[in-house]
């Protein structure tokens, strides 16, 4: 281990044999504005090993520096990658050898939409145009004209002809509404 | 009368190398032809190398280094069509496609690493134009000159200077441990790391040859760094002068 004099002497031939006067020789006393970039750098150093990207100016200063001493360790000694991030990076780089080889993306896109839709009309041809036998719940068979006789049971007594015509009109509205549910198929 | 000389049977290495290339050219063959699990082996034989070797010795840092290997195998995927089979396996083409993907990165980015985008771009050209490695060979010659680069830069700056970076980040001692080897108190050795770092930054920073934006290549302008150093100097007796009789200082 050389001394302090020694270094002193070292620095002092350093310097001159750089012809690099502006720069403090090693030993030379510093200044607290040295220190507070002295702090930052290790600070740095010692935070998380990726770059900062909201490093104030004070800060970028030392972070640069904390790069360029990490850059020295990468370049020395080299760690090996994690081998599940490589796993990772090797399955979205095959992920992208799918979509490149496979068929243009407008294409698979017009074809997703044609598919789409013809299932699409497929379904509703099913659900609307099929025979009302097909449709839930019982066979709703629409009601016949007939004659009112049926309706007619008691003898025509004098006065209910009102009573009667009300019944019958009744019984036809009750009749034509369950004909029109039928055709529409509504219970 | 000349005799024909029998040629000598291959040996069981030259013949395991032989059978190991047949196996790559028909993994290569397949992976071009859309098999996917042939080239995803390709990639997880070769990817380790070309992160450790190639990739973040040049590129300085994990993060950097891992998305360069992910734009190298996208690239691979995109022209894997192209390559042309050569006996010396698929590694160097590998190579090549990753030097190309750190040198794009180097000229992108802002910090100064100890790879220069123009060492990278030299690299490139010798991988186009020099006969091509296997992958332990060329692995071999990527850990050593990545070493002397590392040499090479340390050589540039004060041994001292040297001694305090080789023992704090290369040998990853602790401030502490390097400050006792050193003789100098923990907040002294963080000065001396500090210095170290500035020369060792102006020591690599490449020459200011002006670019045809007018600004110097590489170099970073720091201003308030130079009118630091200059304003520290007329100051530093009388500073020091007062520090040493704060109780509370630890450079005392």
């Amino acid at each position: 281990m050389t001394t302090r004099d020694d270094d002193s002497k070292a620095g002092s031939t350093h310097r001159e044999a750089n012809g690099d006067d502006a720069e403090p020789a090693w030993d030379a006393p510093f200044t607290d504005d040295e220190l507070a970039e002295a702090q930052r750098l290790r600070d740095a150093l010692d935070g998380p090993s990726e770059e900062a990207t909201t490093a104030s100016v004070d800060e970028e200063d030392a972070v640069q520096g904390a790069a360029l001493l990490r850059s020295l360790r990468a370049a020395h000694d080299a760690r090996p990658i994690d081998p599940t991030l490589h796993d990772a990076i090797v399955s979205r780089a095959l992920a992208r050898r799918t979509r490149v080889n496979g068929p243009p993306r407008g294409v698979v896109v017009r074809l997703g939409f044609a598919v789409v839709g013809g299932l699409a009309a497929a379904a509703a041809m099913v659900a609307f145009i099929r025979p009302p036998s097909e449709r839930d719940g019982a066979p709703a068979a629409p009601f016949l004209a007939r004659s009112t006789e049926s309706l007619l049971d008691e003898a025509l007594i004098g006065g209910s002809a009102s009573a009667r015509i009300d019944r019958i009109a009744s019984a036809r509205a009750a009749e034509l509404r369950d004909n029109r549910y039928a055709a529409w198929g509504v219970r | 009368m000349l005799r024909p000389v029998a040629s000598a049977p291959p040996s069981s290495q030259d013949r395991a190398r032989i059978d190991a290339g047949a196996a790559e050219r028909e993994a290569v063959a397949k992976a071009q032809a859309g098999d996917r699990a042939a080239l995803g082996a390709l990639l997880s034989r070769y990817g380790p190398t070309l992160y450790r070797t190639v990739l973040l010795p040049r590129l300085g840092s994990e993060a950097a280094a891992r998305d360069a290997l992910s734009d190298t195998y996208a690239k691979v995927v995109e022209r894997i069509d192209k390559f042309v089979w050569q006996n010396v396996g698929f590694y160097p083409w590998l190579r090549t496609v990753a030097l190309r993907v750190a040198l794009d990165q180097l000229r992108a980015r802002k910090r100064l690493v100890i790879w220069s985008a123009e060492d990278v771009e030299r690299e490139v050209d010798e991988a186009s134009s020099a006969t091509p490695t296997d992958e332990k060979l060329s692995a071999h010659r990527d850990e050593r000159a990545a070493k002397a680069k590392v040499e090479a830069a340390l050589a540039n700056i004060h041994p001292r200077y040297a001694e305090a970076i080789r023992l704090r980040i290369l040998d990853e001692r602790s401030r502490e441990d390097v400050a006792t080897v050193l003789g100098v108190t923990p907040a002294t050795f963080d000065v001396l790391l500090h210095r170290a770092t500035a020369a060792l930054r102006k020591a690599i920073a490449p020459s200011p040859q002006m670019a045809p934006s007018g600004k110097a290549e590489g170099v970073e302008p720091d201003p308030q760094g130079q009118a630091k150093n200059m304003a520290s100097r007329p100051h530093a007796r009388a500073r020091a002068t007062k520090r040493a009789g704060d109780p509370n200082d630890d450079n005392a």
